[in-house]
Formats: structure tokens, sequence, C-alpha cells
């Protein structure tokens, strides 16, 4: 199980382990060893497409017998006699035989017979010794259980026989009279003595002398006893027979009181138990056998009582706990040193023992603790003994150590979670990072994941199970390359591409010459062990994984650990080309794009200008967003725009209007915006023919005034409006207007000329900010006049930052969905401190208001209810919704509410988990409604426009709607 | 409101919300303006807003043109949430002025 697991598992999960799986619980509780037999072969049929399964089994010198149905019981015998002499398998194509071998007695073969010749690969064999190794196991459960079983019947047919010995009055009664110094006896007392039955008894003193030499003392200082305390007295000895065997004799006397208490002579019994003692010492001899086969074994095995009081435990056990046996025996099982590290282990075991009692057998993988508290997995059962009566008279339990399975079960998974780190991570370095993370402290104690770039530059990502030491080995490998001598060199495993594994690397970290920095850093890091493996996609080094342990943790890295961090840098090849690919396409882009914005913008005399460019998602694609400043005759020029699309075609288009802006405003250096866009449009149209790509753009055309100030023209082809921003914080759209660019010849569109005061600033942007979207909100124009109003005052700079502070706090992390450009201009004017954000709006999350309860007070609050809701970007269709129905239930509360008219209502608006939810409360009670045709549309509507309404009563009414702003209309 | 004349037949337009604050005065008038004539025209185009009571005024007028034996014309409104309002109650149906494919 164990080799076969490893095995699988590098490559893929196989329906086998899961037969195995089958076929172990289908062996757990076979008790013999013909049951065991015929349940493998039944469960084995047709295994690897063999026509018959046959399963071998040999008893001593015997010949094997068959179980199954082997085509050739002939030719299957004769396999079975080679592989058991020769003690390996044999793969004939035709008939494959595996050896099957216990521990002590058990011997066998499976074999295997096929129809056609077969071709048993690697795993197959594999595959076929695990099953046979499981056979083994099995059988030699079984045997163990046999022998038990064996045992305990001949001790129960010695009794029988005793019984019916005492039955058979094999037990006498004797006087002795003190006065006379006689004795009688009755005459079954004279076998027991090697007399004949109805002998004549010797005298008091001379029956002592029929006693076993050794016994006499004893028996001489229990009778004087007796008699000084007048008290009753019980004895065993043996008695010499005339065959010179010896019978046990078991004597009990009674002294016999006068009147005046003075002793006048002994009543007793003589029992034969010669038999008793017989079945006493076969069941010791049994116990001594069982014992022996127990600590032979390389199983856990012990005994406990049906309380779970541990009365025995095989050598294996104790050894391997490195506890005596006076430790642990007598003690409750799960108290023990193997159990009590854990409660829930503990906890565990309680319930197995309470379960066993009822004669429920247990199976289950647990966690103990050996020797130098060290821990291991072990595949533990608790089974019940239950008597002829069928009950349950002990508990035993036995455990095989599957800390290796474990380890390999560990492995797989490791290898699922770095794969899918690995992926999740977006940059070469995330991923070797991701990777090294999830080496550490499941293998190692620290990993270097080191990936040389194409240009060479080295990048090396590090781990450590102490994060300040993290620092030390990032040092340590990326700054001192240590060359062909370095004890942990990931440059050797790159070049021999092959793996290294070092158990003990401490002579190589002394040997190092003292007094340098990297002796120090080594020194610090104080490694035990290390390996290294290389990374390398398809014949090409990339790297190398670096992983090590301390001497602080004592770990050492074995050949286990060396396969998984192989299989490991296998799957890190193909993350890393991919990240690199990724990085190359991203790095394509933002180059592109820098090509198509300006590099640095101006410092115009009298002006100031700032920008800003997110780019959507991870940036590997070409946006369409694009901005430009340059300066025409005496006038600085704005331009913005956004492309239809992405990639390289919308980058293409990018180009175009920007060259066909700046060319429009080199032959006419005093050209109009409005004109200028119409030449765009043409241009579009004229360069792009058959092509369905359009865009957007505004161009601003300023000229500042030498007494302070500055004239704007504005040309808009469907943008979104520039905002004109004043220096005393009032917002409005700039509102020139004009249709799409490079759609109709026949453009048109409406300028707009202004004036712009010391301090005044005009943002353009395009509608990446205001279509940002989360949570089914819309970031929305509205907000970004409010961000912009809060920021007024501040310098072009200060502006552009708090758009993109606030676009980034209303993502929360998210990608944004489509690029975002931002580009401020402000005309120099007195700054003036930012205002500390105290405006009396109403915040991102809630508004509530009161409502006089009169109908003419009523369309105020519909109308703040509407404002809250624009701002906060819930969807216009859904802000129509929530205002009728906000309306009505204003209404309804001013008609219904009987209560005090000087108590307002409560109107709360708030933003729940994705839903607007509005409540109206009023302080009267509901009267009762009037009866009229038409009466109820109120209640109707709001059920029809929310996704929720409700009713609650609490001293006044509280109606609540929730409308959910992810999801479409009701 | 306004009254008016259209093809010699009255013309009553509202405008701006309709709601339970205005009705009172605004059926009264168009109760006037209306009487005897026997078609009418009720313009909505300018309406912004109509709460449940200005939704039962539009049906009482409905109600009692039909009783007069008056022809009614209703013209909708331009604003989405009076045409929300009288899309939602089912308003605009007794008024005649569903769209034919409601896509709503």
């Amino acid at each position: 199980m164990l080799r076969y697991s490893r095995l699988m598992g590098e490559h893929r999960p196989d329906a086998r382990l899961l037969q195995l799986q089958r076929l172990s619980r289908a062996l757990f509780d076979a008790l013999r060893r013909e049951d065991v037999a015929e349940r493998f072969v039944r469960e084995a049929d047709g295994m690897l497409g063999a026509v018959r399964v046959t399963l071998a089994l040999a008893d001593g010198d015997d010949v094997p017998r068959l179980f199954g149905d082997p085509a050739d019981p002939g030719a299957v015998l004769a396999a079975t006699a080679r592989v058991m002499g020769a003690g390996v398998p044999e793969w004939d194509p035709r008939r494959a035989a595996v050896p099957v071998v216990g521990v002590e007695r058990t011997k066998g073969a499976l074999v295997l017979e096929f129809g056609a010749p077969a071709e048993i690969g690697a795993d197959d064999r594999l595959f076929l010794e695990t099953l046979a190794e499981h056979a083994a196991q099995a059988l030699h459960r079984a045997r163990l259980h046999q022998e038990e079983a064996q045992a305990r019947a001949d001790a129960e047919e010695r009794h029988a026989i005793l019984r019916l010995a005492l039955a058979a009055t094999r037990t006498g009664f004797w006087q002795y009279d003190v006065a006379s110094g006689t004795v009688s006896w009755s005459e079954e007392v004279g076998p027991v003595f090697g007399l004949p039955r109805g002998a004549t008894p010797p005298a008091f003193e001379d029956a002592l002398g029929m006693v076993h030499p050794e016994d006499r003392p004893h028996i001489a200082k229990a009778i004087e006893t007796a008699l000084a305390q007048k008290r009753p007295y019980e004895a065993t000895y043996r008695v010499p027979q005339p065959d010179g065997s010896d019978r046990w004799t078991l004597t009990q006397g009674y002294p016999v009181l006068d009147a005046a208490g003075e002793l006048t002579g002994i009543n007793g019994l003589v029992r034969d138990v010669t038999e008793q003692k017989r079945a006493e010492a076969a069941l010791r001899e049994s116990a001594t056998r069982t014992r022996r086969l127990m600590d032979g074994l390389f199983v856990f095995v012990g005994l406990l009582e049906t309380d779970g009081t541990l009365v025995e435990a095989n050598r294996t056990a104790l050894s391997a706990a490195d506890v005596r046996a006076e430790d642990v025996l007598g003690r409750p099982f799960w108290d023990t040193y193997w159990w009590s590290w854990h409660p829930e282990q503990q906890e565990r075991l309680r319930r197995a023992v309470a379960d066993a009692a009822r004669g429920r057998a247990s199976r289950y993988d647990a966690v103990v603790r050996l020797g130098e508290d060290t821990r291991i997995t072990i595949d533990f059962q608790l089974v019940p003994i239950l008597d002829d009566d069928g009950r349950v008279v002990n508990l035993v339990p036995s455990a095989i150590d599957i800390t290796e399975r474990e380890r390999g079960r560990r492995r797989d998974a490791l290898l699922a979670h770095a794969g899918a780190a690995m992926d999740a991570a977006d940059t070469l370095e995330e991923r070797a990072g991701a990777l090294a993370g999830a080496l550490v402290p499941e293998v190692g104690d620290y990993a270097s994941v080191e990936i040389t770039g194409a240009d060479g530059r080295r990048t090396v990502s590090v781990a450590h199970a102490d994060p300040d030491m993290a620092a030390v080995l990032h040092e340590l490998r990326s700054e001192h390359a240590l060359g062909a001598r370095d004890p942990i060199s990931v440059a050797a495993a790159q070049e021999t591409r092959t793996p290294l594994l070092i158990p003990d690397v401490g002579a190589l970290v002394r040997e190092w010459p003292a007094g340098t920095r990297t002796r120090e850093l080594l020194e610090t890091l104080s490694p035990r062990s290390y390996l290294t493996t290389p990374i390398v996609l398809r014949g090409r080094p990339l790297g190398g994984i670096l992983l090590g342990t301390t001497t602080r943790s004592g770990r050492v890295l074995d050949g286990v650990d060396l396969d998984l961090a192989g299989a490991l840098a296998e799957r890190a090849a193909l993350a890393l080309e991919n990240a690199r690919l990724h990085e190359r396409d991203r790095h394509i882009a933002r180059t592109l794009q820098h090509s198509l914005l300006p590099g640095e913008l101006p410092h115009p005399e009298g002006l100031e200008l700032a920008s800003a460019y997110l780019a959507a998602g991870d940036g590997h694609e070409v946006g369409g967003d694009f901005y430009d400043v340059f300066r025409s005759g005496g006038d600085w020029v704005l331009v913005i725009g956004d492309v239809c699309g992405k990639g390289p075609e919308a980058a293409q288009l990018t180009s175009l209007c920007r060259h066909a802006i700046r060319v429009a405003c080199l032959e006419r250096p005093d050209a109009d915006p409005v004109a200028i866009l119409d030449l765009l449009n043409r241009s579009i149209i004229a360069f792009q023919p058959g092509s369905t790509r359009f865009s957007t753009a505004v161009v601003a055309r300023v000229r500042t005034h030498p007494e302070g100030g500055a004239a704007v023209r504005v040309a808009n082809g469907a943008h979104l409006p520039p905002v004109w921003l004043r220096d005393d914080g009032t917002v409005s759209p700039v509102p020139a207007r004009g249709g799409l660019l490079g759609i109709d010849p026949a453009w048109t569109g409406t300028g707009w000329e202004g004036e712009l005061a010391p301090g005044d600033a005009l943002v353009l942007h395009t509608d990446g900010i205001t279509e940002a979207r989360r949570h089914g909100l819309f970031f929305g124009e509205r907000r970004l006049m409010r961000v912009l109003r809060a920021a007024a005052g501040g310098d072009a700079g200060e502006l552009v930052r708090a758009v993109e502070r606030s676009v980034e706090e209303f993502q929360g992390g998210a990608p944004l969905l489509d690029d975002v450009a931002v580009l401020a201009l402000r005309v120099d004017g007195a700054p003036r401190p930012a205002p500390n954000g105290c405006r009396p709006d109403a915040d991102d999350r809630r508004m509530a208001v009161r409502v006089p309860v009169r109908y003419d007070a009523l369309s105020g609050a519909r109308a703040s209810v509407r404002t809250w809701l624009q701002d906060v970007g819930v969807a216009p269709e859904v802000v129509d919704d929530l205002v009728i129905a906000v309306g009505e239930a204003l209404a309804n509360a001013v008609e219904h509410a009987a209560g005090d008219p000087g108590r307002p209502l409560d109107l709360e608006c708030l933003l729940d988990d994705g839903d607007a939810v509005i409540r109206v409360r009023d302080h009267g009670t509901w009267r009762p409604p009037v009866a009229t045709p038409n009466r109820g549309y109120g209640l109707r509507m709001i059920a029809a426009l929310t996704h929720e309404a409700s009713l609650a009563s609490d001293g006044g009414t509280v109606l609540t709607m929730r409308h959910g702003l992810d999801a479409g209309a009701p | 409101m306004r009254v008016g004349e259209a093809d010699g037949a009255p013309l009553v337009a509202l405008g701006g919300e309709v709601v339970q604050a205005v009705i009172p005065a605004v059926h009264e008038e168009i109760r006037r303006a209306t009487c005897g004539a026997c078609r009418w025209t009720l313009d909505l185009a300018a309406v912004t807003y109509l709460d449940s009571a200005g939704l039962r005024l539009l049906l009482d007028l409905e109600l009692a043109a039909r009783d007069a034996d008056q022809r009614l014309t209703v013209v909708p409104p331009r604003r989405g949430m009076a045409l929300r309002a009288l899309r939602v109650s089912g308003v605009d149906r007794r008024l005649g002025i569903a769209p034919v494919h409601d896509d709503g």
C-alpha cells in the first residue's frame, strides 16, 4: 500500500488505490484464514484482466491449498512452489505469480492467469506485490485470532474436566480426634494419597509424611498456626503417587472446639485439584505462547479489559514508545503514554472502547506518541473478543504504522496546494514566492526558489519558518554568490541538472573561511540538511529550488523529500514559464501604452497640469484611453479620449487620434476645438475605411490671461463632459456637445467657451471612472463631482490624487473593468487649505432624515432619497423605483399615522450587504384602513417595486423595504 | 395645471408632481373644466411623479368620463418615474396608454 501509493501519487489518483481500500475493508474482519483467502480471491476477481486469480496457501510442508478456480492447477502449484522458493515474483505473460510472505508460517503465492499473453507493467507489478502484502497481513491477523481462540478453547475444556472430576467425588472428608490422636476419612480420600479407595488412614503425623517434601514445611506451619489460634486453615500441596507423578491436593481444616473452647479435633475436606492446576498451567503456557507471538509481530498489539484497562501490550508497542510494561499496564488505555499527548485522540479512543465493549469493532487512522516525543500515524483497530455466549470478554487493539502512507498523502496535498498557489499568483516573482511559501514549514524549515531570467538577472524568493531569518536567507542567496563551493548551491543543480541531497551540511559550513560575511550568514542560518533540484523546462534550466532544515529543528531531509522537490520543480517550471509569458505580454502592453501617452506633462506658465492612468484588469492589454497636452500657437491644447475596444487595433486608432489632433493644430495654430474634432472625425473615416471603430474625445484649448485666469474653449465628441471645478467648490459639467467620432462623415458639435478664474480647474476624465462598478453600484458622475468638490482648492496634482484614491477605495482591491484616465488643469491662484471633510453630506453607507407628517413635506423627502441613491451610484432605473416606493411609504405613513403630528417620520436609507434598505417609521398606531374601490395601490406598488417589504410594529409602525442592487428589477 | 382647448374640446395639462397634497384642488378644477363636454384630453406629458393618490385621481377621472359618456384621450407622461408608476400599478392599461409591447 505504502509503496504503491507513493508511486501513484506522482502521476495520478488511481482507481486501484480505491480497489486496495475496498480489499482492505473486505479482509479487515475476516477471522479465519480460509475466509481471508476466499474473500481475497473474490475481491481480486478479474484484476488486471486476469481470467483466473488464485491464492495458494501453504501450511508447513503440506501441499499448498488453492483458493479460487485455477485454469491449470498443476501450473499454478508449480509457479507457487517456484516463487515461494525463490521469494521473488515471476512475471510470465501468461501467468504472474507473486509470493505471499507472512511473518511466521504463513506462506503462499498470488497467481494470476491470463487468457492471452499480458504485458505486466511496473505499476501493475507494484500493485500486485502490494496486494500480496495485504493478503499476508490479513492472513497473519486471522492466524493470530485463531491461536487466541484455540488457547481459550483448550482452557475451557480443562475446566470442564475439572468440574467433572470434582463432581466424581474427588472430594473427600476427614476427621482428626485430638484425644485419641487418630484420623478417619471417607473412602475418596485414599486415592488422593496414592492409597486404594477405602484404605485405612495413617496417623495424623504420618499423613504429613505422605506430602511432597518441598510442601511439608509450609503445610506443617499452616496446621500449627491454625491449631494454636483455633482457626480454619487451607493448604495446597503435592502428594507423590506410586507412579511417580504428583497429585495436587487442597486441604481445608476446621478446628472443633468443646464448650470450654478447648480444641478437641479437626474436621476437614480434601480435594484433588490436579486437573485445575494443570488447566491453569496450560492457560499460562498458552498466554506465554500468545505473548511470544505478539512480541514477534511488527504490529502493535495489546489486550484490554472491556472498561479499557490495558492488561497486555506487545514488546513492539512498548519498545517503540520506550515505556516499561508496569508504566502502562493496569491503566486506562487512553491515559497511557501513546495516547495521553492529545485530548482529541484520547476522546476518540474512549469512544472506540465503548463501541468495542458493545461488540462493535472500530478502525481508524490515529496519531500516537512514540519514544523521544515523536508522532506516528497508525492504522488502528479495536476488535472485541467474544465468549461462547456472545459476551464481550476482552478487546484487542492493534495498529500498523502508516506514517509513510500519510506522508505520501500529505505530499500529494502539498503538490496540489503549491500548484494552485503558483497559478493564483501573477508575476514570476510572486509565483516563485508562492512556491517557497508552500514548502515551509511543511517540508523544510526554509526554502529558496531562484530563477535566472533570460537577461541573466537572478531572482531569489525565500521563505523561512522563522520570519526573522528570511532576510538572512535572502541576503545569503541573492548577494553572496557562493560559487562551486556553495554549500547550498542552486547553481550546481542547475549546471548538472540533477537533484542533490546532503543530509548533513555542518562540515561544509565550518570549513567556510572564518570572518567573512558569508560565514556569518551561514552560521546564523545554521543549516542541518538541504537539497536542491533544478527547474528545467524543455531542457532549458530556469533556476532551482533549494530546500533546507536547520540544526535548531533537527529535521533531516531524505529521499522522499527529494522526490517531492523534483515533482514540485516540474510543476514550477510550467507555472513560471506561464508567468514569464504573461509578464512579457504585460511589458509589451505597458510599453505600447506609454508610447500613446505623453511622457511627462509640460509645465505651462500660469497653469498646473496633472494626470493619472490606471490600467484595467491585470494590465496585460493595451487600453483605449488616451490623453495629450501640447502647445499650439499661444495656447495649450488638452485632449482626452477613449477609443472603443482594447488591444493592438485600439492602439492603432489611439495613435491615429493623437496624431490627427496634433497635425490639425500644427496646420492651423488657432484651430477651434470643434474644427479639430471635425477633422479628427474625417481622419478616422478616411484612414480606417470599413472599420466600425470609433472614438470619443474632448479637446480643450486654454489661453492664459497675463492678469490671471484663462479663457477656455471646449469641444466634445460624445465623451463624458469635463468637470469645471471652481475655486469655491462649485462643480458643473462643461456643456459642449457632439456625436461619436468616426461614424458619420457629417459630424456636428457645439462648442463651449468660458473663463476660468484663478484657482478654477478643468478635470477631463474617461468613463473608466464613472463606470467603475462594484456590488451593483456605479462610481458615478455624482460621486466624482462630490470627490472633486471636497478636493476643491487643492492643486492639480491633489485633484488627480483625490480621484485616484477614491476610485481605489471604491474598488476595494477589485480590478478595474476599464482603464481610467484623468487629466486635470488648474489655473494658478491663491492656494487654499483643503476642507477637512466635515461636509453635511450623508455618508456612502447611510442617510437619515426626519420628515414632518404633512403631504407637502414629502416632495423634499423624496428628493433627498433620490440624491443619496444617485450619489452612492445606484443604477438610474433602480433609483426611480425606490423613489416611487419610498413616496408611497411616506404617503401611507402620513395618511395612516394617527399619532402626534408634532413627531416627524424617520426616514433612513442604507446600504447593507449589496442591498439598498429604506425604512420609514411613524410614531402613531395605524388607523384601520378605509375601504374604497381604488385603495391599496400604495402597498401593492411597494411590493411590486422592491424585492422585499415588511411592516413591523413597535409602538409606532416601521415599513422596511429592501432592494438587491446586484439583481435585476423585481 | 393648465386648462385650455384643443380642436374645440377641453384640454387639461398636468405637470410636476401629482400627489395627495394637490389632488383635492386639481380634481375640482378638472371637473369644472370638463363638465358637459363630450370629449376631452388629459395631457400628462409634463408630469414628473405620481403617487398612489395621483393614480387614484386618474382612475376616478376615467370612471367619471365613462359614466358621463365622454371620450377621454390621455397623453402619457414623458418622464420615466411617472411612466413607471403607471406601468407598475397597471393604471396605464385602464387609461388606454399602455405600450403595445410591454417590455417592462
